[in-house]
C-alpha cells in the first residue's frame, strides 16, 4: 500500500497552509479550495510518493493535476448544464451584495480565468505563492525558460484585461 | 513594445533577471518613459492579483484535511464533489462487467461483416458521425438510444468520446476510443439517466465516477470545443 515517510508527512503538514492558498488562488472560491485541497491530500495518500521526492513540490504537482481534472469537469458542466442539473448562478451573490474588495477579487479571478491554464498556473505559483522560476519549473515539469515566457504572456494579457489602460 | 520587453520587465519584477541584464534594463527605464510606465502598470496589476488572494483565512486548512493526513489510515470523509471519486474502485467492478456488453465496436465502413449491421456497428456509427449534445438521443434501429456527451484527445494519441447509452430501461455511461478506424469501448458503467428521478445526483457520483476517473487518467487536455469536434467528424476523425 502506498505510504508516506514520516518526514514527508511532516513536510506536507507544514505546507498545507500554502497549498490551501494555492488552491484558493486557482479556484477563487473557499469551498472549491477546500475540496481541491482535500482531493490533493487524498491522491497523495492513495498513490504515495517516491521516497526521494520533495514532499512540498510533489504536493503542488498533485494539486495542479487535480485542478486540471476539475477544469475538465467544469468544462463539461458548462457545456452541458442540463446534465449537471445545477444552476450554479442561483447561488451566486449579486454584484450589489459584494463588498468592494470582493468585487475586485471577482474581477481578478475572472481575468485569471481567461488565461490559458499553463499561464495561470505559472503566474499563480510565482506571483501569488512566491515561488522562484526554478521551483515553479520543477512543480510544473517544464524548463525555466518556459515559466518565464508564460508569466510574461500572462501579465501582458492581465494588463489588457484589468490594467489601467484596459477598456473596462 | 516588443514581446521581449514584456519578458524582461516580468523577469525584472520577479527578481529573476541576471544582474547585468537588470542593470541594462534600469538604464533603459530611465531613458524610456513608455517602458517605465509599462513596468509600473505590470507591477500594479501584480499587486492587485496578490491583494485579491491575500485575505484572512486563505491559508486556513480544514481540520478534516489535517486529520486525514495525520491519521492516514482512518476512513475517508464521504461527501463533496472530489470525495465522490472514492467510489471509483467499487464502480470499477461495474465497468469491468460493462466491457462485456460492448467489447468491440467496428467502424461500419471498415468492418468485414456483411448484411444487417450488428448492435455494436450501430453504436459505432453514432460515435463516428453524431456531435455531442446536452439533450436528446440518437435512436438506434434496435431500440436503444445513444447520446455522445463529449470528445477528447487521449494521451495515447487516439480520439475518445464519452457517451450515454440506454437499453431496456437501464442507462450506461461509457468512453470509447477510436483506433485503426474502429471504436472500442474502454470503460462502461451504470449511470442515472439525466432528467429521470426526483433526486439530483451530482456528476461523478456512483457509476459515473469510474468514467470520470478514466477521463482524468487518459485525457490529454480539456474536451474538444464544438467547432473542433465538428471539424473532426467532417474529417472522419483523421
Amino acid at each position: 500500500m502506498p505510504s508516506l515517510s514520516e518526514l514527508q508527512r511532516e513536510v506536507l503538514l507544514a505546507e498545507l497552509g500554502g497549498l490551501r492558498k494555492f488552491c484558493y488562488s486557482l479556484t477563487g472560491s473557499a469551498a472549491d479550495a477546500d475540496d481541491l485541497l482535500q482531493a490533493t491530500v487524498e491522491r497523495i495518500l492513495e498513490k504515495g510518493m517516491p521516497e526521494d521526492a520533495h514532499a512540498a513540490k510533489w504536493a503542488y504537482r498533485v494539486c495542479r493535476n487535480a485542478w486540471i481534472d476539475e477544469l475538465r469537469s467544469r468544462e463539461v458542466r458548462h457545456r452541458y448544464p442540463m446534465e449537471a442539473g445545477v444552476d450554479d448562478m442561483s447561488h451566486s451573490p449579486s454584484a450589489e451584495q459584494l463588498a468592494v474588495g470582493e468585487r475586485d477579487m471577482e474581477a481578478v479571478a475572472a481575468a485569471l480565468e481567461q488565461l490559458p491554464v499553463d499561464q495561470r498556473l505559472s503566474l499563480t505559483l510565482v506571483a501569488i505563492e512566491g515561488k522562484t522560476y526554478a521551483e515553479a519549473a520543477e512543480i510544473l515539469e517544464v524548463p525555466v525558460g518556459t515559466i518565464m515566457s508564460r508569466i510574461a504572456r500572462a501579465r501582458k494579457q492581465l494588463m489588457a484585461i484589468i490594467g489601467s489602460h484596459s477598456n473596462e | 513594445m516588443v514581446e521581449k520587453d514584456y519578458e524582461l520587465l516580468s523577469q525584472f519584477l520577479d527578481g529573476e533577471l541576471p544582474a547585468a541584464e537588470a542593470q541594462a534594463l534600469r538604464e533603459r527605464l530611465i531613458a524610456d518613459p513608455r517602458l517605465r510606465a509599462t513596468l509600473e502598470e505590470m507591477r500594479a496589476v501584480d499587486q492587485r492579483v496578490r491583494n485579491a488572494f491575500d485575505i484572512p483565512g486563505v491559508d486556513t486548512v480544514p481540520e478534516t484535511v489535517t486529520a486525514r493526513l495525520q491519521g492516514a489510515h482512518t476512513n475517508r470523509p464521504a461527501s463533496g464533489p472530489y470525495r465522490a471519486r472514492g467510489l471509483a474502485v467499487a464502480a470499477a467492478l461495474v465497468a469491468a462487467a460493462g466491457l462485456l456488453l460492448a467489447p468491440q465496436w467496428r467502424d461500419s465502413s471498415g468492418g468485414h461483416s456483411t448484411g444487417t449491421p450488428s448492435a455494436d456497428d450501430l453504436l459505432a456509427q453514432v460515435l463516428e458521425h453524431a456531435p455531442s449534445r446536452a439533450e436528446g438521443w440518437e435512436g438506434l434501429t434496435d431500440g436503444r438510444q445513444v447520446r455522445p456527451v463529449l470528445s477528447f484527445a487521449s494521451k495515447e494519441g487516439t480520439w475518445c468520446r464519452e457517451f450515454l447509452l440506454t437499453e431496456t430501461g437501464a442507462t450506461f455511461r461509457g468512453v470509447a476510443c477510436r483506433s485503426g478506424g474502429s471504436w472500442r469501448t474502454e470503460v462502461l458503467s451504470d449511470a442515472l439517466r439525466p432528467g429521470v428521478g426526483s433526486v439530483y445526483r451530482p456528476a461523478g457520483a456512483a457509476g459515473a465516477a469510474v468514467v470520470e476517473s478514466y477521463i482524468n487518467a487518459h485525457a490529454d487536455s480539456i474536451p474538444l470545443g464544438v467547432e473542433e469536434e465538428a471539424d473532426l467528424i467532417n474529417r472522419n476523425w483523421q
